[in-house]
């Protein structure tokens, strides 16, 4: 057995040892996030509209009540069954999901056609060029992405503690990141892991 | 070649010697040596005080024509504006007629004045110089300051705006009075814009004075953050700067708005120095009216941190003074404010506010009449407070009415010390208020009871409020306990609360009376733990109530609280069938318990023990009638079971009937 043998399988005692003395092992559901970022994100921003680039997104099979339970209950309707390791579903989520499904129609949509604003690489939205904007409008430029941002730093923090885990925020929010980047539209703007602009 | 070359290749000295070299350049080219010699004067890259010139050239041809053109020419701020061409006519030397252009050297000429000697009868858009007794006299009608400033990627690009006026120079002396209508600039990065501006500006100066003054009289501006939209009345800064000896000088400024603002600034340096840096300074502000200047700038500043359409009155005066590189005096006080929030956060009634600092000592006096957060209504009240610039403390106990109760400060300090939201230290207790008013103001079933608590610490950063200690309830004869109390983005888009809640013995008779639950006789305690609030609505917790075994109070269960249990429990059935149950007001029970671990808007429910048979026992009966309920449904919508909880404290809640 060499020096190297050796170190690694210390190194592989050690980290044996470690986990047993972890407990608590959840991984993060990357795919369930991801398909649950994409529903949430297509419900904000639209269907696409360009046929050549509509994606059909990978249904989620809809939850549906047991059958035991639908022949006991008479008085309450059964409940739903989580299906996802994600759920995103609440009354108040979806309460900021059509606020920002309104902001975005209203606003942010023109000024992401107009390179104004673009995704930046950590899930929210930042100006890039204000002057793609006329004044009239600029005023509420910096009011409207901030109550954008602030809506989806909350969403982000919420989704993450509504499933329990409430140090999943920075994936939840990786996740949107990449998947709203995903769902841009041609010629709308994103940042990149480095921070530069690149265009969809 | 009959040209004569004359090239000045040095770099010409900065600043003003170099502008004034420029000057002298331009004046020799057009009140210059009359004579049929030819020649021209060229000057490289003159840099005068930010002002930069690739080239200077005049030209004398030999049939008289006079060209003088400035290559190159660059303005701080304006950006690369490139070449300006004056033609004089033959024999009109000095330049009597003649024309200047603005060309580029791709898009060709982009503006043409005529340049005409004497000031009067000038066409549109026209410029005229004229020769006085002493010096030179200017005068523009209607130039197009696009056509001739604009420069592309330039960092202040002007879009519009028409310049029509009058200077003078004469020596060291000079003054100008300019009207600029319909000005639009806007900046590289779009942080500073104007649209429709009316600006009136003016200066006169003598070589030791100099007066100016600045209007603002129409159209909207973009400072940042802060949008102004056109102001009601215009507003005027009037400045004069008056050199002192040893190269200091004193500046004297004032900003007035009739009804919105009035400042006034004394600024001296004593020796040459940075613009932002004077020796000593003082400034008076007066706004007679926030809520009329409230919408010229504070009102989108607000918006953005997430305070829209806010109503704001009150006046506010303040006086600074500025002394050795720090604030020797500061006095500033607020009457009469009143904020209200349409959405219903916040609202503040007749505050009144000072705070004071001398030689490095701060006072701060505030009162209220009412400030009142969601519903809840505090004040009057009064505090006071004192320190140091970095921390502020209450001078003695505070106490602050809430409903027929109070909150008390006992120890408040602020820290303003480093980066960062100023750090808030808190002891504070909650002298005993009455339920009754509380249920009644946030909508709830009205229910008697006192409610107090301890506050032993407080810590707010910039989203979460947390709250050490906890509130105490005594209700329905028993007692409740919330702790752990934190409240994410109080004020946000999404405001999160939690904590956690603890219930001891209370009296079921009178608590099931008032939320009209059937009847219930017996003690109740219980948890509600991990409790989460989004938007004020719960949405996740782990909640567990039930008759705990020790209770003295009889134990009686009315028919239709029974009703109400099974259908919390799924409709599960009780043991007995319905007919025979009805023929009976109330049972007896040895324990009740019925748990809930409500998260992704789903309620998942538990009992007192699992049953055989996948069910779980809710109640279990005691003597004769025996009567058990067993819940079935493990899984229960959440908004269902609230509207139906909802719908059974009205009183025409759901029945178990066959």
């Amino acid at each position: 057995m060499n020096l190297n043998h050796l170190k690694w399988s210390v190194a592989a005692l050690v980290c044996s040892v470690a986990a047993a003395c972890v407990t608590i092992n959840v991984y993060f559901p990357e795919a369930a996030a991801e398909q649950a970022a994409d529903r949430f994100i297509r419900d904000v921003i639209g269907p696409e509209t360009e046929p050549q680039a509509a994606v059909v997104p990978p249904a989620i099979p809809a939850p549906r009540a047991s059958l035991v339970a639908a022949l006991v209950g008479f008085v309450i309707p059964s409940a739903h069954a989580q299906s996802a390791d994600i759920d995103i579903e609440s009354p108040q989520i979806n309460a900021i999901k059509s606020r920002m499904a309104e902001r975005h129609r209203q606003h942010l949509a023109g000024w992401f056609d107009a390179g104004a604003i673009g995704f930046s690489n950590d899930g929210l939205v930042e100006i890039r060029d204000r002057s793609a904007v006329g004044l009239a409008e600029r005023r509420t430029l910096e009011q409207v992405v901030a109550a954008e941002n602030a809506d989806r730093n909350a969403v982000y923090r919420e989704i993450a503690v509504a499933n329990g885990h409430p140090e999943w925020e920075d994936q939840i929010r990786e996740t949107f990141a990449r998947r709203w980047i995903a769902n841009a539209r041609p010629g709308w703007y994103y940042q990149d892991a480095g921070g530069r602009w690149q265009q969809a | 070649m009959s040209h004569r070359f004359l090239t000045v290749d040095r770099r010409l000295p900065g600043h003003a010697p170099g502008l004034a070299a420029l000057a002298a350049l331009v004046a020799a080219s057009v009140a210059g040596p009359v004579g049929a010699l030819q020649w021209t004067l060229q000057a490289d890259a003159a840099v005068a005080g930010g002002l930069r010139v690739e080239r200077l050239r005049v030209e004398r041809a030999a049939d008289g024509r006079v060209e003088a053109a400035v290559d190159g020419l660059v303005v701080p701020a304006l950006g690369a504006l490139g070449r300006f061409r004056l033609d004089c006519a033959p024999a009109a030397l000095p330049c009597r007629e003649g024309r200047l252009q603005r060309i580029d050297e791709a898009a060709g000429v982009l503006a043409t004045a005529n340049w005409t000697r004497g000031t009067e009868d000038l066409p549109d858009g026209g410029l005229a110089l004229a020769r006085t007794s002493d010096g030179w006299g200017l005068r523009v009608d209607g130039l197009e300051l696009a056509a001739w400033l604009a420069a592309p990627q330039a960092p202040v690009m002007l879009q519009s705006g028409r310049m029509t006026g009058r200077a003078s120079i004469a020596g060291g002396s000079g003054q100008f009075d300019l009207r600029i209508d319909e000005l639009g600039f806007d900046t590289a990065d779009g942080r500073y814009a104007g649209a429709g501006l009316r600006l009136d500006v003016e200066a006169e100066w003598d070589g030791r004075e100099l007066e100016a003054g600045l209007a603002w009289r129409a159209g909207e501006v973009l400072l940042g953050p802060a949008y102004l939209p056109s102001p009601p009345v215009p507003v005027a800064l009037a400045l004069s700067v008056v050199p002192r000896a040893a190269g200091g000088r004193r500046v004297l400024g004032r900003l007035t708005a009739d009804g919105l603002i009035a400042a006034g600034l004394d600024a001296g340096w004593d020796a040459p120095g940075a613009l932002l840096r004077p020796d000593r300074a003082s400034l008076e502000l007066e706004i007679p009216s926030l809520g009329a200047l409230w919408s010229l700038g504070p009102e989108s500043i607000a918006a953005g941190a997430g305070w829209e359409s806010l109503q704001v009155q009150g006046r506010l005066d303040g006086r600074l003074e500025w002394r050795a590189g720090q604030v020797g005096m500061l006095d500033v006080e607020l009457a009469g404010v009143g904020i209200d929030d349409p959405s219903g956060r916040l609202s503040i009634r007749d505050l009144d506010g000072r705070l004071q600092r001398r030689d490095a000592l701060d006072r701060a006096a505030l009162s209220f009449e009412t400030l009142t957060l969601y519903a809840l209504p505090f004040g009057p009240a009064s505090l006071r407070l004192s320190g140091t610039p970095e921390a502020l403390a209450l001078d003695e106990p505070a106490r602050i009415p809430l409903l027929d109760g109070a909150l008390r400060l006992d120890r408040l300090r602020i820290e303003r010390g480093g980066e960062g939201p100023p750090g808030l230290a808190l002891d504070a207790a909650l002298e005993p208020l009455s339920l009754a008013e509380l249920t009644g103001r946030l909508g709830w079933p009205r229910f008697g009871g006192q409610l107090s608590g301890r506050f032993p610490s407080v810590r707010l950063d910039r989203e979460t409020l947390e709250v050490a200690g906890g509130l105490d309830l005594e209700l329905f004869d028993g007692s409740a306990r919330i702790e752990n109390l934190a409240i994410e983005r109080p004020f946000g888009p999404l405001p999160a609360l939690a904590g956690t809640l603890t219930l001891d013995r209370l009296d079921l008779a009178p608590l099931t009376a008032a939320f009209d639950f059937g009847a219930m006789q017996g003690s109740l305690s219980g948890y509600v733990r991990e409790l989460r609030l989004l938007d004020w609505q719960p949405v996740a917790f782990d909640a567990w109530l039930y008759t705990p075994r020790d209770s003295r109070r009889s134990r009686r269960i009315s028919q239709r609280a029974v009703d109400q249990i099974a259908s919390l429990g799924g409709g599960g059935a009780a043991a007995l069938s319905a007919p025979l149950l009805s023929l009976f007001d109330d049972f007896g029970y040895a324990r009740v318990g019925i748990g809930c671990r409500l998260a992704g808007n789903v309620c998942r429910m538990r009992g007192l023990e699992e049953l055989d048979g996948g069910g779980y026992r809710i109640v279990e009966g005691r003597g004769l009638p025996r009567l058990d309920v067993v819940g079935f449904r493990r899984q229960v919508d959440w908004p269902v079971l609230l509207a139906q909880l909802e719908a059974a404290t009205r009183g025409d809640g759901p029945r178990v009937d066959d």
